[in-house]
């Protein structure tokens, strides 16, 4: 445990010498990202394989690609979920390689707000309770939570649901509910795993909408992986990879 | 008024009629008659019919079906999470024999059953991704309002009996399934409930977890927990106390005395 460690401040140290250059209208900076899977001794798989991204304030950023492709370990890099091999993750400027295990749930709580393919609803508790679930992990005030509960209860469509289990709301209800979460603590940035992935075409494309209205309406940031080029193309700027790779970068008309 | 408001308040006029009634003070809880449908366009489905069920404190029953059997549906209403049609589900809330239905409390005394009394585990862990080990088992002891000193102690207990000592900062993604399985089960325990419901609890695991998870839960029963396991694997619904066969939403077959599963079959 303690060599681990140890290894891991060498490891951390031999990062700190290189000089990034960071932009300060960035919320969100890659620099030769890089997750490598070793199979069997030899055999190694490379899950992101040099990855520079940069999103600014109030931008929607799709990326795309293929299963496999290395999205999700992407999005579980940036969402401070798991740790690159190499390279860096620069949240608004800090190196969340830096960062403590508090910190880093602190980072997960206030600075970034999650959606996930399968919703991850705690089953036994109401929406409202799901809603409020982030909030009282980052130790926000009962008032404070019970207005923003409200709040982004009514932003995504479903005061009148609050008192539903996930069980009795149907899967794009529970999408919305997810959003709220994700929202309530009012992060940075968004990050959204294919958030359609279980959802039919109408639905899908409600839940976009929903995301481009607080893209548009809010200004809030959001960094959305989907492999429906349909979805994808519905954001300013659409990422598509390849093999761990971002092999183009198109700039939408929207 | 929508029709869908009509039927809230016409659910919670039923539900307020909450009476207690006595049972045998060895029986967690008791099934009666339990009947659900669902429907879809214009026509109804049956996903239980007139189901029976007691299940005695500390035994270990599983509920064998194939999948749409209505094996979910029926830990979904015992769980709280679902409502029956008709039908009667009486837990033993204070242990000593004070009946309560579910079927007919209010939305309040639900809650306080499913947060408190039950235990649930999920086929998919339903793990809150960005949070760790520890603090998923914690929630449900916080929505509880329980005290921090409780919390810790009682958090740190159930994850290192279950192995996790070590892992219990890690976040669900930095976990294997087996893993994500036992933090799921120790969140079960955290609030000592009446009794464990476990839905298809080993339906994402290879075969090696899946034996270390029942043993787990065979450990679980040992120490006097009941446990209720829906599953549509017979080879490890064998290792319960007793064996029951549900078919289109009909207990068909259970088995008595640890009669092997492939006999129940035969009958």
């Amino acid at each position: 445990m303690r060599k681990e460690k140890k290894e891991k401040k060498q490891e951390m140290a031999s990062q700190e010498t290189i000089d990034y250059e960071l932009d300060p209208n960035a919320i969100i900076q890659t620099f030769d990202l890089a997750k490598i899977y070793n199979i069997t001794e030899g055999v190694e798989i490379r899950a992101l394989n040099g990855i520079n991204i940069e999103i600014k304030k109030g931008e929607f950023v799709s990326v795309m690609g293929p299963s496999g492709s290395g999205k999700t370990t992407l999005l579980n890099m940036i969402g401070a979920l798991d740790n690159p091999t190499t390279g860096a993750v620069y949240i608004r400027g800090t190196n969340i390689a830096y960062m403590d295990d508090a910190q880093r749930t602190n980072l997960r709580l206030n600075e970034i707000g999650f959606i996930f393919q399968f919703y991850n609803l705690v089953p036994v508790l109401s929406a409202y309770e799901n809603v409020e679930l982030p909030m009282i992990f980052a130790g926000r005030s009962k008032e404070e939570r019970n207005r923003n509960v409200k709040k982004f209860l009514d932003i995504v469509g479903l005061s009148e649901k609050s008192d539903h289990l996930p069980s009795e709301l149907s899967g794009g209800e529970q999408q919305r509910i997810a959003i709220a979460r994700a929202l309530c603590n009012e992060p940075s940035i968004l990050i959204a795993d294919e958030p359609t992935g279980e959802l039919d075409t109408v639905k899908g494309m409600e839940i976009i909408r929903l995301l481009r209205e607080l893209n548009l309406e809010l200004n809030q940031t959001i960094l959305m992986v989907t492999h429906d080029p349909a979805v994808g193309t519905l954001a300013e700027r659409m990422l598509k990879m390849r093999d761990g790779k971002i092999i183009e970068t198109i700039t939408t008309n929207n | 008024m929508s029709i869908e408001k009509k039927k809230v308040r016409m659910n919670k006029q039923r539900r307020a009629t909450t009476k207690a009634v006595r049972i045998d003070p060895n029986i967690v809880l008791t099934v009666q008659d339990l009947t659900k449908t669902y429907t879809v366009g214009n026509s109804t489905i049956t996903a239980l019919s007139k189901v029976n069920l007691t299940i005695r404190k500390g035994e270990f029953i599983a509920i064998v079906g194939p999948s749409g059997s209505g094996k979910t549906t029926l830990i979904n209403c015992l769980g709280a999470l679902d409502f029956p049609d008709s039908g009667k589900i009486i837990y033993n809330v204070d242990g000593k024999g004070m009946g309560l239905d579910l079927a007919v409390m209010t939305n309040k005394q639900q809650k306080k059953i499913r947060l408190r009394k039950i235990g649930l585990i999920f086929q998919f862990y339903n793990l809150f991704p960005i949070l760790t080990a520890y603090e998923n088992v914690e929630l449900p002891m916080i929505i509880d309002k329980k005290g921090p000193k409780d919390r810790e102690e009682k958090v740190k207990f159930l994850l290192k009996r279950i192995g996790l000592g070590e892992r219990m900062h890690h976040l669900p993604s930095q976990l294997s399934g087996g893993e994500q399985q036992r933090v799921t089960i120790s969140r079960a325990l955290v609030n000592d409930p009446l009794i464990i419901l476990a839905d298809e609890p080993t339906g994402e695991l290879d075969t090696e977890t899946t034996t270390n998870i029942i043993k787990i839960f065979l450990d679980l029963k040992n120490a006097g927990e009941s446990i209720l396991m829906v599953t549509h694997n017979k080879r490890i619904a064998k290792t319960a106390d007793r064996v029951i066969i549900l078919t289109d939403g009909v207990f068909t077959h259970e088995s008595k005395g640890g009669k092997p599963i492939e006999d129940i079959y035969k009958q």
